[in-house]
């Protein structure tokens, strides 16, 4: 198939042992590739119930048809497995280099299986694939061991982990480009587990495309397109750190551990405040018209800077206003490989258990104190001190603290930064994500930002106006629904949440006339949505056999018991219950949150089906 | 009067003038195989590597193979009678020429018949045609 280099990579660290194998055209024709393909070779390698940091557990670095061409951000990859802070289906996405690197290489899959005993890297210069010592990189970060790699192979790209995947935090994440990240999730730690510390790709071929001259004019087109398109300049301009203002306008800004969503001091931290005081220059991945990413510099340090999450984990969250500490926070969250949005979140959780008397420290860890949480990260970082308390995760320290009330995770995964109560289709995203409490899956933005036209044309006009109410549960699950299935489409191309954002630049129907060209694969836009929708479910399969259900689509009480305290949503809670029924309705799921077998059947997954369901009543459920 | 290609402003390091001049003029997705290559260095360098189109190139000298001839606009430009020894990208000191991982000879900007496809493309709107003073 054109678009693919129709190969995945084994390599198995036990035994050492190298494989170039076929990807299946079927494969192809049923999941695209990124998320998708990775889900079916996930689901079907992988036993339910395994030790996500034993040897049985996999990684696989998946691209897409999209990925390194010239589509508008044909940098991204994704990296799957069953995480460790979760222990179920995992996925986390990255910007940069390495994707396209590992395509031009002549491999569209990287599966690394098994667990080596001694530290090692792996080295993939096309067709030569060395796994290599690393018993020189063991121990020390990712800025230092990205810079030495690079220097030791030039044009190479890579990805690393840095201390806090050695040491098995559960939300250590893999790190590209110094400030990209595989974030969320812990795959930092299966890594780790696997004594894996790095991957470095390096590839001097081609792939073909199907028609070039059509692929070129799809190109123009859709270039003319993103062009139109303000929110694209606003994100050049100013970076996702222009939601902390839009986000205080409604009232959604993140504020000490998801309790408030107004902050005082947020004009310290706004995108354009930033943008005038700490700006160097701007960035951009691997041939992104956008160039979200935005330089900082503060007292001494010049890095990437942190994005939204970030700005929101270490800032408002923490009711930090002082983005000197936020940014350095970030920074050093980027050299430990760990996830910031996961760090702040657990930090901010630390704040509040500590001002109620539920967490003991030798030094007061009080709100807003930048130097503590900078304190902290590294702490977490190295598992020193409540650094390994926290480093297991919010649920876990949660449980071990009595503090369970103030953990904001669901499934395990801490919440990033929108909050349900002002903001109505999120609670259920974060409530169904198939990670755990995470936006970019699903994330609905219709009822943030309006744009009715586009809400009619995507969820249809009978919606309006309630689809535009970020204080109504009316038609937000079936704009979940719809997202979350169209999204599952974009990972599996792989392209950026920012060109199908709000009002979408590219929707179903540019990704189908773009598909054509690279790969000669005719797709409908509604042959893509039940691609979508085959995908997604899959997902859900993979969690259900490890024994979830609808009892695991909660949120805290926090969204759904304590209203809103102050600010435009002052007052809002979250009848979660209502977009949950009404959501599962519109998956053909049950009341158990379970995929019939007529949805199965209609998405061409019956024998995964029957195989998940049969281990999910073997477990003792239902 | 001689043209090249300049950066004028601040690159993002997106890569997008290699990869549409790697599908431009040699068919390719891989962005080596551009004739313009992006230099990023972390945390905060990005920046294009092409050739300065000299008055005397020191690439022409050093080709024994007379691969290297001006068209009729007047560039510089890479023949099929390349042999790929690398002479021309040792000569030269800007990093202008450089041997093709596809076609292993020699591959440097040519303007594109005066519309750098480079140019229409980057992003940021940083690159530029301009006339070298001599």
């Amino acid at each position: 198939m054109k678009g693919y280099n129709n190969s995945i990579l084994r390599v198995n660290l036990s035994d050492g042992t190298v494989k170039n194998e076929k990807l299946d055209d079927d494969l192809i024709r049923k999941y695209i590739g990124g998320t998708g393909i990775c889900a079916k070779i996930l689901f079907d390698e992988l036993k339910a119930g395994i030790d996500p940091l034993g040897v049985e557990n996999k990684l696989i670095w998946g691209t897409g048809p999209l990925t390194g061409t010239l589509w508008m951000s044909a940098g991204r990859g994704v990296v799957c497995s069953k995480s460790p802070a979760t222990g179920i289906w995992a996925e986390s996405h990255y910007g940069g280099f390495f994707a396209p690197e590992l395509k031009y290489a002549g491999y569209d899959f990287l599966i690394v299986e098994g667990k080596s005993e001694k530290p090692v890297y792996l080295q993939i210069l096309d067709e030569h694939v060395d796994i290599l010592d690393a018993g020189d990189y063991w121990g020390k970060n990712t800025h230092e061991v990205e810079g030495k790699l690079k220097k030791k192979v030039p044009m190479a790209e890579v990805m690393v982990i840095g201390r806090a995947g050695e040491k098995l935090v559960k939300f250590a994440g893999i790190i590209t480009n110094f400030a990209s990240a595989a974030g969320r999730c812990g795959l930092g730690a299966v890594m780790g587990s696997k004594k894996l510390k790095a991957v470095v790709v390096r590839g001097t071929k081609n792939f073909e495309v199907h028609d070039s001259e059509r692929y070129i004019a799809e190109i123009k087109k859709a270039e003319q397109k993103l062009r139109a398109s303000q929110q694209n300049a606003d994100l050049h301009n100013i970076g996702t750190n222009i939601l902390v203002a839009y986000k205080s306008a409604i009232g959604e800004l993140v504020t000490r551990n998801h309790s408030r969503g107004i902050f005082e001091n947020a004009d310290k931290l706004t995108g354009e405040y930033l943008r005038k005081e700490y700006f160097v220059k701007h960035r951009a991945c691997f041939n992104c018209r956008t160039g979200c990413k935005k330089v900082y510099r503060t007292d001494g340090i010049v890095a990437g800077g942190p994005e939204y999450e970030g700005t929101m984990a270490f800032g408002t969250n923490c009711l930090n206003s002082d983005f000197h500490s936020v940014h350095e926070a970030n920074h050093l969250c980027n050299d430990y490989g760990l996830d910031s949005i996961s760090a702040g979140c657990v930090i901010a959780f630390a704040m509040e258990c500590y001002e109620h008397g539920l967490l003991k420290s030798d030094f007061p860890i009080n709100w807003g104190d930048g130097a503590v949480i900078i304190k902290l990260v590294k702490m977490i970082g190295e598992r020193e001190g409540i650094g390994d308390l926290l480093a297991e995760g919010t649920r876990s320290a949660g449980a071990q603290l009595n503090a369970g009330k103030f953990a904001m995770e669901v499934k395990g995964l801490e919440i990033s930064g929108q909050d349900g109560r002002a903001h109505r289709s999120v609670a259920l995203t974060h409530a169904i994500s198939v990670r755990g409490a995470d936006h970019l899956r699903s994330l609905v933005t219709v009822d943030q930002l309006g744009y009715k036209e586009a809400a009619a044309k995507r969820f249809g006009a009978h919606t309006l106006p309630d689809i535009c109410d970020p204080y109504s549960e009316k038609y937000k699950a079936l704009a979940v629904k719809v997202c979350e299935d169209v999204f599952a489409v974009r990972d599996s191309l792989i392209t950026c949440w920012y060109t199908c954002g709000w009002p979408p630049v590219f929707w179903l129907e540019d990704f189908a006339d773009m598909l054509y060209p690279v790969t000669g694969m005719q797709y409908s836009p509604s042959d893509l949505q039940v691609i979508g929708e085959r995908i997604a479910n899959l997902r859900r399969l993979f969690n259900i056999r490890e024994g979830l259900d609808a009892g695991h689509d909660y949120l805290p009480e926090r969204f759904t018991a304590e209203p809103m305290p102050d600010g435009p949503a002052k007052g809002q809670v979250v009848n979660l219950g209502v977009m949950l029924s009404e959501y599962y309705a519109l998956r053909n799921w049950d009341v158990h949150g379970l995929p019939s077998e007529e949805c199965a059947k209609k998405l061409g997954i019956e024998r995964e089906w029957k195989q998940a369901m049969a281990e999910y009543h073997d477990k003792g459920n239902r | 009067m001689r043209k090249r290609i300049e950066l004028e402003g601040s690159c993002t390091g997106c890569r997008v003038c290699a990869s549409v001049c790697a599908f431009h003029n040699a068919g390719s997705q891989n962005w080596k195989h551009g004739r313009i290559l992006i230099v990023k260095e972390e945390p905060d360098t990005d920046y294009p590597v092409i050739c300065r189109q000299c008055a005397e190139p020191a690439c022409l000298k050093a080709c024994k193979f007379g691969a290297l001839v001006y068209n009729a606009a007047g560039v510089l430009t890479v023949t099929d009678a390349c042999t790929g020894c690398g002479a021309c990208v040792r000569a030269c000191q800007y990093s202008g020429i450089h041997i093709s991982a596809l076609t292993k000879k020699a591959v440097k900007c040519d303007l594109c018949n005066g519309k750098p496809v480079c140019v229409e493309h980057c992003p940021v709107h940083v690159l530029a045609v301009k006339e070298v003073e001599e």
